[in-house]
């Protein structure tokens, strides 16, 4: 299958995804601060927080290795368990990789460093309204509305967030996630969609309250795409799919 | 200024990246679906 589109609706897709990365955008700047904040609260150097930011570059991985650097936790430990957490990027790095077959390698490596939720929901968004791959697209997600600002936020969450007495009031930490979720609401474009984020969500936040927040995202993440892959569809699927790919 | 914890963050990224990369870099060129 041949998917070809128009300069003008590419235009506008990107518009759009510019668009939404805005609350992307604000919601990173948020999170990255208070990541700094609890950074700093961990004892971590300005140095030490910014590695973070930019070798792992993974918001949940980065909060959870603070919890645990301040718990006392082993390396070995801290590296497992943030391997652990960040294992559902596994299947957003499947989800794109049928559009970027005939991408060089190198290129593609550098893709997947820059892979976050944010990236990802913005991306494929973005990919299957013009049914191919839009590199432009991607580095803009990434960069532009993730890593800048994640990053700038975390230096000054990590440098003068001091001064700032309890940073929690101002509800910094619920932006990320509500952008988040704003996004996932766009991506439901069908029963099985719904299904399948209906089921993530109650068995990640109930395995997350019943046992570990951390094996809550994955086992929802994991089960709740199979839960929607075994509701009828309603029409042919998305033209990016994996088994329609012709880019 | 201390620096010991960005080998943490070396040895995090080193045990993260496989799961954003495996897929990706799998993939070769000549596996375009038709």
């Amino acid at each position: 299958m041949t998917v070809s589109v128009t300069s003008d609706a590419v235009h506008a897709s990107r518009r759009r995804l510019v668009v939404d990365g805005l609350g992307i955008i604000v919601g990173a700047s948020g999170f990255g601060f208070v990541y700094g904040l609890a950074a700093r609260g961990a004892g971590f150097s300005p140095v030490e927080a910014s590695a973070m930011s930019v070798i792992v570059f993974a918001g949940a991985a980065q909060f959870a290795a603070v919890g645990y650097v301040l718990g006392g936790f082993s390396w070995l430990g801290v590296v497992l368990l943030t391997a652990f957490l960040n294992a559902r990027h596994l299947l957003y790095s499947a989800s794109l990789a049928p559009y970027l077959t005939g991408r060089p390698r190198p290129v593609r490596a550098i893709m997947a460093h820059l892979l976050t939720d944010e990236a990802f929901a913005l991306t494929i968004a973005h990919w299957r309204r013009i049914g191919r791959a839009d590199p432009w697209g991607y580095w803009w997600a990434a960069i532009v509305t993730t890593f800048i600002p994640w990053n700038l936020a975390t230096i000054l969450g990590v440098t003068v967030g001091g001064s700032i007495p309890d940073p929690t009031q101002y509800g910094l930490d619920v932006i990320f996630p509500a952008a988040m979720a704003g996004l996932a609401v766009g991506l439901v474009t069908g029963r099985r969609e719904l299904v399948a984020a209906l089921a993530g969500a109650i068995v990640g936040v109930g395995v997350g309250l019943a046992w570990d927040p951390a094996a809550g995202l994955l086992i929802g993440g994991l089960l709740g795409p199979l839960v929607g892959m075994v509701v009828p569809g309603e029409a042919a699927g998305h033209p990016g799919d994996a088994d329609g790919a012709d880019r | 200024m201390s620096t010991e914890l960005v080998w943490l963050a070396v040895l995090m990224g080193a045990a993260t990246y496989p799961s954003r990369a495996l897929p990706l870099l799998a993939r070769t060129s000549d596996a375009d679906p038709a």
